[in-house]
């Protein structure tokens, strides 16, 4: 199934902001590998619209099984046999008190959104290091940049996901990969969903450009950073939140 | 097991290659970084294509990569991989490791099992 196509893999592809960034990379042409915990109606009609896997691929994974990660790497590689792109997406969050919260609920935020993004990213350099070329966009946000309530653990592993960006690009780049960040705002998505008027109001107040982000604005900075013209730019973070954090 | 060696060595030779075109020849015994002017990170792409190539890592769990100086440190590495795999293999299957079909995921997670055992 080899050809010229580029090859991107998205953790956690199948809903909000995943879905986005799916549709976004097949719109460009390339394929992509997606996999989440459960099927979506997205999912569902990408397959039925593609049995054979040409364009879109997607597993059943959840990203807190590491050993599945690998597996689900090699068999995209021996698919495709490339890996041009890798977007670290999948997130989960818990809000509260970390006097509060329980054992699991620190230990599923960490490995959803910290430790699985390293050893996804570990199996994906597998395939872009032959290559000499590949580019990585790990998914972080404001609040690995800003304080809040309620989320302490889930900005720790936000801000460890610029860490992570910074450290591996000075690793990887003389190997000709680019490894990026994009930090989004608030933006309206399900994370959102529940947040009251007044809330969303209050956001909006607060943000410089008086407006949620959106799913497009969001998307439109990791095309940026996965296109060619990003081609000079790596351990690089850009803050997709109308001003909020400056 | 030649055809091991020389699919680790040829891919070896390459990576050497494009760092050093002068540099076309390479021996087993000759040292990674001192003689071959190789990097860790040009280690870890000859052990990615060797994983593309082979379907094994032998450094997740079997051997330290902390021990790999030589080309042919690295071909005892891949060896004890597949020489673990052709004692536990059925005869029909022990065919040279470098031209068989890909152990796959299984006989790896099989192998690392017995590493742990």
């Amino acid at each position: 199934m080899s050809d010229d196509r580029r090859v991107a893999i998205v953790s956690g592809g199948s809903r909000g902001l995943g879905q986005a960034i799916v549709e976004d990379l097949l719109k460009q042409g390339m394929t992509v590998a997606a996999f989440s915990r459960s099927a979506t109606r997205f999912t569902e009609e990408r397959q039925a619209a593609d049995p054979k896997g040409e364009s879109f691929y997607w597993e059943a994974i959840d990203g807190s099984d590491f050993p599945r990660l690998g597996e689900f790497v090699r068999g995209v590689l021996r698919r495709y046999e490339r890996v041009d792109a890798l977007v670290n997406n999948m997130a989960t969050m818990s809000e509260g008190l970390l006097a509060l919260m329980r054992d699991a609920d620190i230990h599923r935020q960490v490995a959803m959104n910290l430790e699985a993004a390293i050893y996804l990213t570990r199996a994906c350099l597998k395939g872009m290091l032959p290559q000499a070329a590949g580019s990585i966009v790990n998914i972080a946000s404001v609040n690995a940049l800003r304080g809040h309530t309620g989320v302490a653990v889930y900005s720790a592993t936000k801000a460890a996901m610029v860490g992570l960006t910074k450290s591996l690009a000075v690793e990887v780049g003389p190997g000709g990969i680019r490894v990026n960040c994009v930090a989004p705002g608030y933006f309206q998505s399900e994370m959102t969903s529940g947040f009251s008027d007044e809330q969303l109001a209050r956001i909006a107040r607060r943000t410089p450009l008086r407006r949620l982000g959106t799913v497009e604005d969001i998307v439109a900075a990791i095309r940026f950073f996965l296109s060619p013209q990003a081609a000079f730019i790596t351990g690089q973070m850009i803050a997709v939140d109308g001003g909020f954090t400056s | 097991m030649d055809n091991l060696n020389e699919t680790i060595l040829a891919v070896v030779r390459g990576v050497v290659k494009e760092k050093n075109p002068e540099l076309t020849a390479i021996r087993p015994d000759q040292l990674l970084v001192e003689d071959l002017g190789l990097r860790s990170l040009d280690l870890a792409r000859i052990i990615a294509k060797l994983e593309v190539k082979l379907d094994v890592d032998p450094f997740a769990e079997l051997v330290s990569i902390t021990s790999i100086r030589t080309p042919g440190d690295l071909c005892a590495a891949y060896a004890k991989c597949f020489e673990d795999e052709e004692e536990s293999a059925p005869p029909e299957e022990s065919e040279p490791a470098a031209t068989r079909s890909r152990p796959g995921l299984e006989s790896q997670r099989e192998l690392r099992k017995r590493a742990r055992d």
